[in-house]
C-alpha cells in the first residue's frame, strides 16, 4: 500500500486533460492531417475519418483509458504490469513488453525530429534562412544538409547544429520526466497546450490576412474540402483514414494508459477519454486545416497546392512552410511561431509516450524517479545517435516502420483481444464506468468487442502488403542528386512534370527513370559500399540541366554516364527556376555552369543495425520483466514458508 | 470556391466544435468534478480474481 500512496498523481482535472490532449496533439495534426485529406477525397476523406473514429479511434481510447486506471490501481503505470491485471497468465506481462520497448524506440527518433522543429525556430529567430542579398536560401538542400542526407555542405558544414539541438531536446524531455507527473508534464501541458493554441490562432488570422501571392487562402480550402465522393470506392482512402485516426491519437504506445494510471476511482474515465479526442479533433480539423494549406495555395498557387499536400509530412512542414513565410514581411517572428508551434506539439507528445519507460523503471525495478530518468536518458542518447547518423540511409523511416507503424496496430490489437476478450467486455465495460458520471452508448460495447479488432487486423494487413509491394522491407539502396554551392543561384532547383527535351511523359518517363535509378541502385547493392561521381553540367537557357562529364567512383559509372545522367534529369523534370530578378535582367537565356552531385546510399547494414536495435531492446525489456518476476516470486515464496512455519510452531 | 466544399468544411468543423462544447458541459456539470465514489467505485475489480500460479 505504501507503494501505491508513493507513486504519482495528476494535480488537477483541467492539468490532466491538457496533458492527455498535449500527449494526443502532435506534427500529425497541423501537417499529415492535411496532406492526407487533400490526396484522399477532400472533403470526402472526412466520411471515412470519422467512421474511424467511431469505429475504433474513440473505444481504443476508451480502452486505454481503462486498462491504464486498472493497472495504476495495483501500482503498474505499464503495460506489463496492466496487461497481468487483464490476464491472470504468466504469458501476460510478456505481451505487455510492446507496450514499453516500442515507446523508448520511438522516443528516439521523434524526439530527433522534434529537435528540427526547435532547430529551425531558432533558425527562423535569428533569420538564418531569410534570403540574403544576392542569393537565395534553397529550403529543400537547407534541411537535407541539417539532417546529413546529402553530401553538399552549402549551409551546414557538419552534423555539430544537429547534434546540439538534438541533445538539448532530449535533455529538455528528461528534465520534464524527472520532475514527475505533476510537477513535469502536467505543467508542461498547462503552458505548452495554451501557447500552441494561441499560436494557431496568431498564424491562422496571418495567414488569411496573407495577400499578393499566386493564389488565396480559398484555393488552399477548396483543394482540401472539395468532396471527391468518388474516392469513397477506394480501400485506400479507408485505410488512409484509419491510419490517421491512429496516429493521431497516440493510441497503441501505452502511454495514455500510463497517464490513465495515475487516476482516481471516482474519476470520469469515459468523459477523459472522450474530452482527449474532443481536444485533438479540435487541433487537427480546424487548425490542420487553416494553417498549412491554405498558406501554401497563396505562395505557389492553386496548381500546386495537390503536389505540395502530396510532397509529405516534412516537405510541407520544414521546406513549404518556410518558404511561405519568409516571403511575407515578418519572417523572424511567424516562423519562429510556427516552429515553435509544431516543437510543442511534438514536445508534449515525446515526454507522454516516454513516461511508460519511466514508470516501468519506477514501478516494476523500483528505482527512485532519477535514477529511472537518468537511465532512459542514457538510453534516449544512445538510441538518438544512429538516428542523426544513420538518417541519410532511412533510419528514421525504418525506426517509425517497425515502432510507429506496425508496432502500434499490433499493441492495440492485442490491448483490445486481452481487455474485450480475456478480460470480458462486461468486466471491461464495468471498470471503464467505475465513478463515472457520462455513460458511453452500449453500442460501442460491441463495437469493441467485434469490429474494432477485425478493423485492427485489416489495417495491420493492408499495411504489410504496402510494405511489400513498396519494397519497405528489402533494404534497397537509396539513389540521388544534389547540387553543389547551391546559395550562389538566386533562382531555385525544382523537380516537376518530365521536361520536353525527354520526349515522353506520364508512366513511361516514370517507368524510364525508375530503370536509371534501378541500374545505379543495384550496382551499390552488388558492391556493397556507398558511391558517389560529380558531374559537371550547364544550365541552359529554357532551365534545363545539359550534363557535359561524369567522374567518380568507377562502380557507379558502370551503371551511370553523362547522357543517362542528363536523361534522368530531364524524366524527373529536374530544372533550374530563375528568380525574377534574374528574368528581369536577362540572367535566364545565359547558359551557366552548375556542378550536380550523383549519391547511391548502401543502406541495408544501416537498417539491419536498426533492427537489431529493436530487436535488442525488446529482448533487454524480456529479461527485466523474468528477472523482476521471478525474483518476486522468490520472496513471496519465501514470505509463504516463513508464515508456514511461524503458524506451525507451538 | 463553390458551395460543396464550404459544406464539408462547416459540417466538419461544426461537429467539431459541437464534441468540444458538450464535452465543456459534461465537465461543468454538478457533481462532475468530484463524482462520487459510489458502490461500483468502491468494489473490488475483476482483475482481483484468483490468478493462476506464478512462474517457478
Amino acid at each position: 500500500m505504501a507503494e501505491l500512496e508513493q507513486r504519482d498523481q495528476w494535480a488537477s482535472r483541467w492539468g490532466l486533460i491538457l496533458a492527455a490532449a498535449g500527449n494526443a496533439i502532435g506534427i500529425g495534426n497541423l501537417l499529415r492531417f492535411p496532406g492526407q485529406a487533400g490526396q484522399n477525397g477532400g472533403g470526402a476523406f472526412m466520411i471515412p475519418y470519422v467512421v474511424s473514429l467511431l469505429l475504433f479511434g474513440l473505444p481504443m481510447m476508451w480502452v486505454a483509458w481503462a486498462t491504464g486506471r486498472l493497472g495504476g490501481r495495483k501500482g503498474h503505470g505499464s503495460t506489463p504490469g496492466m496487461f497481468e491485471q487483464l490476464w491472470r497468465n504468466p504469458a501476460a506481462k510478456y505481451l505487455g513488453v510492446i507496450g514499453v520497448a516500442l515507446p523508448l524506440v520511438f522516443c528516439f527518433y521523434y524526439t530527433y525530429i522534434e529537435s528540427w522543429c526547435l532547430g529551425y525556430a531558432w533558425f527562423s529567430l535569428t533569420g538564418d534562412f531569410v534570403s540574403g542579398p544576392g542569393h537565395t536560401v534553397h529550403m529543400a538542400t537547407y534541411l537535407e544538409e541539417y539532417l546529413g542526407t546529402t553530401t553538399t555542405t552549402s549551409y551546414f558544414p557538419g552534423y555539430t547544429t544537429t547534434i546540439t539541438f538534438a541533445l538539448i531536446t532530449v535533455l529538455l524531455n528528461v528534465w520534464i520526466l524527472y520532475r514527475g507527473v505533476a510537477k513535469g508534464i502536467e505543467l508542461l501541458a498547462k503552458i505548452a497546450m495554451p501557447a500552441l493554441l494561441l499560436f494557431c490562432l496568431v498564424l491562422v488570422v496571418r495567414i488569411f490576412s496573407l495577400d499578393g501571392g499566386k493564389g488565396t487562402v480559398w484555393d488552399g480550402l477548396s483543394f482540401l474540402w472539395t468532396p471527391n465522393l468518388g474516392a469513397l470506392s477506394s480501400p485506400t482512402v479507408w485505410v488512409a483514414a484509419a491510419g490517421q485516426i491512429f496516429f493521431t491519437l497516440s493510441i497503441g504506445f501505452g502511454s495514455l494508459e500510463c497517464y490513465a494510471s495515475y487516476l482516481k476511482d471516482n474519476d470520469d474515465l469515459a468523459l477523459t477519454g472522450l474530452t482527449t479526442v474532443a481536444a485533438n479533433e479540435f487541433v487537427e480539423v480546424i487548425f490542420g486545416s487553416l494553417i498549412a494549406i491554405p498558406a501554401c495555395a497563396v505562395f505557389f498557387g492553386a496548381d500546386q497546392v495537390g503536389n505540395i499536400a502530396g510532397s509529405g509530412t516534412f516537405n510541407i512542414g520544414m521546406i513549404a512552410m518556410p518558404e511561405v513565410l519568409r516571403s511575407f514581411p515578418g519572417v523572424e517572428f511567424f516562423g519562429t511561431l510556427w516552429f515553435l508551434l509544431l516543437f510543442f506539439a511534438a514536445f508534449t507528445s515525446s515526454v507522454g509516450v516516454a513516461q511508460p519507460v519511466i514508470a516501468f523503471f519506477e514501478d516494476e525495478v523500483k528505482m527512485p524517479k532519477a535514477a529511472a530518468a537518468m537511465i532512459v536518458g542514457l538510453f534516449w542518447v544512445l538510441g538518438t545517435i544512429p538516428c542523426i547518423f544513420f538518417q541519410r540511409y532511412g533510419a528514421v523511416d525504418e525506426f517509425d516502420f517497425w515502432a510507429g507503424t506496425i508496432g502500434l496496430v499490433v499493441f492495440a490489437f492485442i490491448e483490445v483481444i486481452l481487455f474485450a476478450w480475456v478480460f470480458k467486455m462486461k468486466n471491461g465495460w464495468e471498470e471503464l464506468h467505475r465513478g463515472a458520471l457520462f455513460k458511453v452508448p452500449r453500442v460501442f460495447y460491441y463495437v469493441l468487442k467485434y469490429v474494432t479488432p477485425v478493423l485492427l487486423l485489416v489495417i495491420f494487413g493492408w499495411w504489410f502488403k504496402d510494405a511489400i509491394a513498396n519494397d519497405t522491407l528489402a533494404p534497397v539502396p537509396k539513389v540521388q542528386y544534389a547540387v553543389e554551392d547551391i546559395p550562389q543561384y538566386e533562382g531555385s532547383f525544382a523537380k516537376g512534370a518530365p521536361l520536353p527535351s525527354a520526349g515522353v511523359a506520364g508512366d513511361r518517363a516514370m517507368s524510364e527513370a525508375a530503370a536509371i535509378r534501378k541500374a545505379v541502385s543495384d550496382i551499390v547493392m552488388a558492391r556493397e559500399h556507398d558511391m558517389f561521381a560529380w558531374a559537371a553540367a550547364q544550365i541552359e537557357a529554357d532551365g534545363r540541366i545539359a550534363v557535359q562529364s561524369l567522374q567518380g567512383d568507377p562502380n557507379l559509372l558502370e551503371a551511370l554516364d553523362a547522357a543517362a545522367l542528363e536523361r534522368l534529369l530531364a524524366l524527373e523534370g529536374f530544372h533550374y527556376e530563375p528568380s525574377s530578378k534574374e528574368r528581369a535582367a536577362g540572367l535566364a537565356a545565359q547558359p551557366r555552369a552548375v556542378k550536380l552531385q550523383v549519391e547511391g546510399w548502401h543502406r541495408a547494414p544501416y537498417l539491419w543495425l536498426v533492427r537489431v536495435i529493436i530487436i535488442g531492446i525488446v529482448l533487454a525489456f524480456l529479461v527485466m520483466i523474468y528477472a523482476i518476476w521471478r525474483k518476486r516470486a522468490a520472496v513471496a515464496a519465501a514470505a509463504a514458508k516463513a508464515a508456514a512455519e511461524a503458524e506451525a510452531q507451538p | 470556391m463553390s458551395i460543396e466544399p464550404i459544406l464539408f468544411m462547416c459540417l466538419t468543423m461544426g461537429g467539431v466544435l459541437g464534441l468540444n462544447v458538450l464535452c465543456i458541459i459534461l465537465w461543468l456539470r454538478p457533481n462532475a468534478r468530484h463524482p462520487p465514489n459510489d458502490a461500483r467505485a468502491a468494489a473490488p475489480d475483476a482483475s482481483d480474481a484468483p490468478a493462476k500460479p506464478a512462474e517457478p
